[in-house]
């Protein structure tokens, strides 16, 4: 069985997120080898090369190196690396939508303030 | 002898019609490519010029930087599967997989061996006795088995149905990451195969209308939607593929890249922005279309 | 090397059948024959009774040429071999085929001549088979239908490579073409004047050496023709 694939988005980005996902969870630790390639293509019905391009991308970030002849690992300091780059992201996906969408219903931003610090998770 | 495959104007046509028109490609080794067309589009002639068995009309083909016609070293390097024209009638499937072991100089047996089991293929059935998806079955074996530093599938799979299919792209994969070659993959199932591409060519009536990496080319392909006059103010400029109203919203497809501000702006006027897939891009380019309802009493 | 054996093999591979086909049925033929000739001597019939099968062999060469050129000249254009090298294969798969068809025939023929004496038939009676049961005269058959069939083989491979690259309506041009110049004086006289000699042959036994040389040539002559032909053959859808 192949993991399915978000066909909205760029096949390499959704492998270098896995990865990412899996740092910040803490399922890859700093110095954890990172599955390869191949191990990605099989998984996800995808081609190595395209696996290869999301290995490399993060590779590129500092967040992976790469061990000749053995493998790709965990670079150090790459969870606080990815916690900063999707706090970034988090802004401009979650935050700026959040306000916009605020706006249109005559929400302010005090409001939004007190029904986030009163809102509480369905499922806690 | 940079690429594998090279296509230097290549021209064909048969009495009066025109099948292929100045094809130039060049195929680097060890990439899958997909070679995606409509019937007619002129693939399976492409391909078998390549292969040295249809001659063009003008142009070249170099395979490793020899012409193949007549050259059994360039020949050495291709192998190619078909729908038909693959097998004698009156030969049985072990006796064909034999002589087909003494074609290819890559032959692995083992792998023959292997996908025959697998594909649950009966080695005393001769040719003639095997049904539609049997015989796609056998092609499938060959190519794979064959190991050809230039390996090339022309819609192998008709009659084959979806499982055979898959078990086809897993052996595909897992041979080509154990054995990396030049594959060329000719097919119309497109949306079951773009995972598997690196990098896709689009014949259209003879020519190349489009080529490129799979991923970049998904980068650039958008439909986005939301209010006519927005969407119509952030897609001025841009390569409109189709448009579709309906009342004071539109949906545009395009094929132009988006920038992180186009992006941004868009949203922030409350555009939905999605991708396009390769199938869908394909039939935009290749002129088909979506038939609504409406369109039928126009 | 190797790509001739298994060139070779794949033609023995296509042809197993046919000739296994075949050959049944001659064998069944020449039993048949044997019964007819008995029944028929029992009502007193004295004459001669029994047909040779080299014209079987040679047709059975014929159609073997033509059509296993049709069948496989695309197969293996498609697995990448060279047109030259198809037809080297092809002209020696030509005539191993001949030289085995003789052979099976000679020793069809020895077996029934062998029969028809232990039945009492006289030499007469049984026509243009075996007389003296020499080693010579085995090989005389053998060699005598050997360069018939690979001629006339080797003329209906040329119809096939025509017809393959060409089709029916181009044979059937040439055929008509043929006819019309046989309608010219002295051309059909010719002609005629050479089959005479051809058949006379077949009856005597003179001039093996001439008729070897005019076979091989016609041999090489039929690949002159086939070989530019396949060259310039594609593989049709």
């Amino acid at each position: 069985m192949k993991i399915p694939l978000d066909e909205n988005k760029l096949i390499y980005m959704q492998i270098a997120e896995v990865i990412e996902d899996a740092v910040i969870s803490g399922e890859l630790n700093e110095g954890d080898q990172v599955y390869s390639t191949n191990q990605f293509a099989r998984l996800y019905g995808i081609n190595p090369a395209t696996a290869a391009k999301g290995i490399n991308l993060l590779v590129e970030e500092g967040i992976l190196y790469k061990k000749r002849g053995i493998g790709m690992f965990v670079a150090e300091g790459a969870r606080n690396m990815i916690v900063g780059k999707r706090k970034t992201q988090f802004i401009e996906d979650y935050i700026s939508k959040l306000i916009r969408e605020a706006e249109k219903l005559n929400i302010t931003k005090e409001e939004l303030i007190d029904l986030i610090k009163t809102y509480e998770r369905g499922d806690k | 002898m940079k690429y594998a495959v090279e296509c230097r104007n290549i021209s064909k046509n048969f009495g009066r019609t025109t099948a292929l028109s100045d094809i130039n490609i060049k195929l680097e080794k060890d990439k899958i490519y997909g070679l995606l067309g409509r019937n007619g589009a002129g693939k399976s002639t492409l391909l078998n010029i390549v292969t040295a068995q249809v001659f063009p009309s003008s142009g070249e083909v170099k395979i490793f930087g020899e012409t193949p016609y007549e050259n059994d070293r360039a020949l050495r390097h291709l192998c190619i599967v078909k729908e038909s024209g693959m097998f004698l009638k009156d030969v049985n499937v072990g006796d064909a997989l034999d002589i087909a072991s003494s074609f290819y100089d890559n032959w692995d047996n083992n792998l023959a061996e292997r996908l025959l089991r697998e594909f649950e293929l009966d080695r005393r059935k001769t040719y003639k006795n095997l049904s539609l998806g049997m015989r796609s079955q056998l092609g499938i074996i060959v190519g794979l088995a064959s190991r050809a530093p230039i390996t090339i599938f022309d819609e192998p799979y008709i009659g084959l149905d979806a499982a055979g299919r898959q078990l086809f792209y897993d052996a595909l994969i897992e041979d080509y990451m154990e054995k990396p070659r030049t594959i060329i993959l000719s097919t119309h199932l497109i949306d079951e195969v773009s995972n598997l591409l690196e990098d896709v060519i689009i014949l259209h009536k003879g020519t190349v209308k489009l080529e490129g990496n799979s991923e970049d080319i998904k980068n650039k392909a958008f439909y986005i939607s939301g209010i006519k006059d927005s969407v119509e103010s952030h897609v001025s400029g841009k390569k409109v593929l189709n448009k579709e109203e309906f009342g004071k919203t539109m949906a545009v497809a395009i094929f132009d890249s988006i920038s992180e501000k186009e992006r941004k702006a868009m949203e922030a006027d409350d555009l939905i922005i999605s991708s396009v897939p390769l199938q869908q891009l394909f039939i935009f380019l290749t002129g088909g279309k979506m038939i609504k309802r409406g369109d039928m009493n126009e | 090397m190797n790509r001739i054996k298994s060139h070779l093999k794949m033609h023995y591979i296509n042809s197993k059948m046919s000739l296994i086909i075949f050959w049944s049925i001659m064998f069944a033929i020449s039993v048949l024959g044997i019964l007819i000739a008995l029944y028929a001597r029992s009502r007193g019939y004295n004459g001669t009774i029994t047909i040779s099968h080299m014209p079987a062999v040679v047709i059975f060469g014929a159609i073997s040429g033509l059509v296993s050129y049709n069948e496989t000249l695309p197969y293996m254009l498609n697995m990448g071999i060279t047109r030259k090298n198809f037809i080297l294969g092809y002209a020696l798969y030509n005539t191993v085929l001949s030289l085995i068809l003789s052979v099976i025939f000679t020793f069809l023929t020895l077996w029934e001549s062998l029969l028809y004496n232990l039945l009492g038939f006289s030499n007469q009676q049984i026509g243009q088979i075996f007389t003296a049961f020499s080693i010579g005269e085995i090989f005389d058959r053998i060699w005598s239908c050997f360069i018939i069939t690979l001629a006339v083989t080797a003329f209906f491979t040329l119809v096939g490579s025509i017809y393959y690259k060409k089709g029916m309506m181009y044979l059937f041009g040439i055929g008509a073409l043929i006819m019309l110049v046989m309608f010219i004086p002295g051309v059909a006289a010719g002609v005629f004047r050479v089959l005479e000699y051809i058949i006379l042959y077949l009856t005597g036994d003179k001039g093996y050496l001439t008729m070897t040389l005019f076979s091989l040539a016609f041999f090489l002559a039929c690949y002159s023709i086939i070989y530019p032909l396949a060259r310039t053959s594609q593989v049709k859808r």
